[in-house]
């Protein structure tokens, strides 16, 4: 199992879900990104099978991007940070199969939980 | 729309009545009561009846028995005779005459389910092969007959609205079958929700889910719509459904039922309008005996339920999964596309994948990689336990030929010590394993510690033992 991060800023509410994430992984090595280009050399290379990718879309361009990926994370368990709420952002999420989205103004709940039970459930 | 689903029961007895109507209720599907053969038929000529449970009459009523004018019918309904009087010659008239069954009294609830199941899973089988030729499949790749009932279900599953349960065994592609489902279903254009029931904190299930108010938690600083609102229009996916807590099992009952529910925090209830597939790699009948899961739940998720066959017992579909997922593997690692040595067909039709497609897709990765620049894959590009117990089965499988030659080109003449083979097997093991990890990691010693678990110097004295280049 791998941990991979993306998110093109690293404003605080980045940071908050970076740290999240980590606190999930108990301290093992997260692969980063912050561009895309970079983010999808590394899926052209083998990943894992359940292997965890931490997504964080600036805004709905960014998302709409990720869906080139699409192929790509057919066997890494996604998780989707969206920008906003809205309902077209939440239609392009969903074309990624994420195993869980959350928005990025309200993830100090969920994510954590949410990894720290994927590595159970697949151990 | 349910297909096979709808239900009429013609019966004079209410009691009887009450017994069928309650359980097919429970297990999901619509069901009508009459208690004339005169009704019954009046309802028959104005709907469409999958089921139709009869009121048994007995020989004399000759062709005005109500089983001969059903049949008569343009409708092909099945039916299941229930006893009158009940005696020897009603069943004998109800079978003779193309009843799916007889009930004899009592009518128990048991023996109701029994035969709802296996009447919508033959009528799913026999009915509807023809609009699986029509389906967009998609992802998923096989002509195997053993495929076939499976892909009949899905068109059956397209075509309604029915609640779907999809089992078999873990990387048998059950996602991609409740995909196809969505795909070839008129809530195609809306969305596809996945709910991964084994990622549900306990504490958050019903914020996920119902999603929650502004305030109702702290750290509920939005709004957020949960998963099942995010279906509405759509169809939700409950992947792992047996790792629901159970705790939730009963509000979720309500959510199946009502298609209604109130957000956490909230203080009026919501609709969402979503159709539901769930799948599951668990036996749940033996979890609702264990008090695991809840018996209501499972019977409203199983109106139509489509069971994955595993991929040993579809052999013949692995040379056209490895070649389709072979194209997109090299197109995905920028690979020029491989050819296949005749042996290597042979090694993987003679492996059972236990972990079937998911495996598959995994082998043939670690393939790509051990092959490297070569033009063609071989069976020992192939890991190692695929290797060995293909090899194992090659040796068990042809005992006359090794007593009468003395060799074989499989085996060597000259059979090592169980020591000597163990010894050379795991060496072979260990070096496929660092071959591995240093092409996955592109060469990057520090991540090469850090997946083995070893130290910098032990890393690098395994790779020389292995003659293994270090970047």
């Amino acid at each position: 199992m791998q941990f991979l991060f993306y998110a093109s800023s690293c404003g605080d509410d980045e940071i908050r879900i970076k740290a999240a994430f980590q606190a999930a992984t108990t301290g093992q090595s997260i692969e980063q990104f912050s561009n895309l280009a970079d983010l999808e050399e590394r899926l052209r290379r083998i990943v894992e099978p359940k292997s965890i990718a931490v997504l964080v879309a600036a805004d709905r361009e960014e998302l709409r991007k990720m869906q080139e990926f699409h192929d790509m994370v057919m066997d890494v368990y996604v998780i989707l940070v969206l920008p906003d709420w809205q309902e077209n952002t939440i239609r392009l999420a969903h074309l990624l199969r994420p195993r869980f989205i959350t928005q990025l103004k309200n993830d100090s709940i969920g994510l954590d939980q949410i990894v720290a039970k994927m590595i159970l459930a697949n151990h | 729309m349910q297909l096979a689903g709808n239900i009429l029961v013609i019966h004079s007895d209410q009691a009887i009545c009450r017994t069928i109507t309650n359980t097919a209720n429970l297990m999901g599907h619509a069901t009508v009561c009459v208690n004339t053969l005169a009704e019954g038929l009046r309802k028959i000529q104005a709907e469409t009846y999958g089921i139709v449970f009869l009121e048994a009459q007995s020989p004399a009523a000759g062709d005005q028995a109500g089983i001969l004018k059903i049949k008569s019918g343009a409708q092909s309904p099945e039916i299941v005779v229930v006893a009158g009087r009940g005696d020897p010659d009603e069943a004998e008239f109800a079978i003779a005459n193309g009843a799916w069954d007889y009930i004899d009294k009592p009518v128990a609830p048991e023996i109701i389910k029994l035969h709802v199941s296996q009447i919508l899973e033959y009528k799913a089988e026999k009915g509807l092969r023809k609009t699986a030729v029509n389906l967009d499949r998609k992802e998923i790749i096989g002509n195997s007959s053993r495929l076939d009932p499976s892909l009949a279900l899905l068109a059956q599953a397209a075509q309604s609205d029915v609640n779907v349960l999809i089992t078999g065994e873990t990387g048998t592609g059950k996602e991609l079958f409740a995909k196809a489902i969505h795909h070839n279903s008129p809530r195609a254009g809306e969305n596809f929700v996945i709910v991964d029931c084994t990622a549900l904190p306990d504490t958050l299930v019903e914020s996920i889910l119902f999603g929650h108010t502004r305030g109702a938690f702290t750290g509920a600083y939005v709004n957020q719509e949960g998963l099942i609102k995010q279906a509405d229009k759509g169809t939700l996916f409950l992947d792992e459904i047996g790792e629901l807590p159970l705790a939730l099992q009963k509000s979720f009952l309500r959510v199946i039922q009502e298609h209604k529910f109130r957000p956490v925090g909230g203080n009026q209830e919501r609709a969402s309008n979503f159709r539901l597939v769930a799948a599951t790699n668990r036996d749940l009948d033996l979890m609702v005996r264990q008090g695991a899961f809840r018996e209501d739940l499972l019977f409203r998720l199983r109106s139509l339920v489509i069971e994955l066959p595993p991929l040993r017992e579809r052999l013949d579909d692995v040379k056209e999964l490895i070649l389709h997922y072979m194209g997109s593997l090299c197109r995905r690692f920028r690979l020029e596309p491989k050819g296949f040595s005749p042996d290597f067909w042979s090694a993987v039709n003679n492996y059972p994948w236990p972990g079937n497609i998911r495996e598959l897709i995994q082998a043939l990765e670690k393939a790509l990689l051990s092959a490297g620049a070569e033009p063609m894959i071989y069976p020992k590009d192939l890991p190692t336990n695929i290797r060995i117990q293909v090899a194992r089965k090659n040796f068990s499988a042809r005992p006359e030929a090794r007593e009468e030659t003395g060799s074989s080109a499989a085996v060597p003449s000259a059979k090592p010590s169980l020591k000597e083979f163990h010894r050379s097997a795991l060496s072979a093991a260990e070096k496929e394993y660092f071959s591995d990890l240093m092409a996955s990691t592109g060469g990057d010693i520090a991540e090469a510690c850090r997946i083995s678990g070893l130290s910098r110097s032990r890393l690098y004295a395994l790779l020389k033992k292995f003659r293994l280049p270090s970047k």
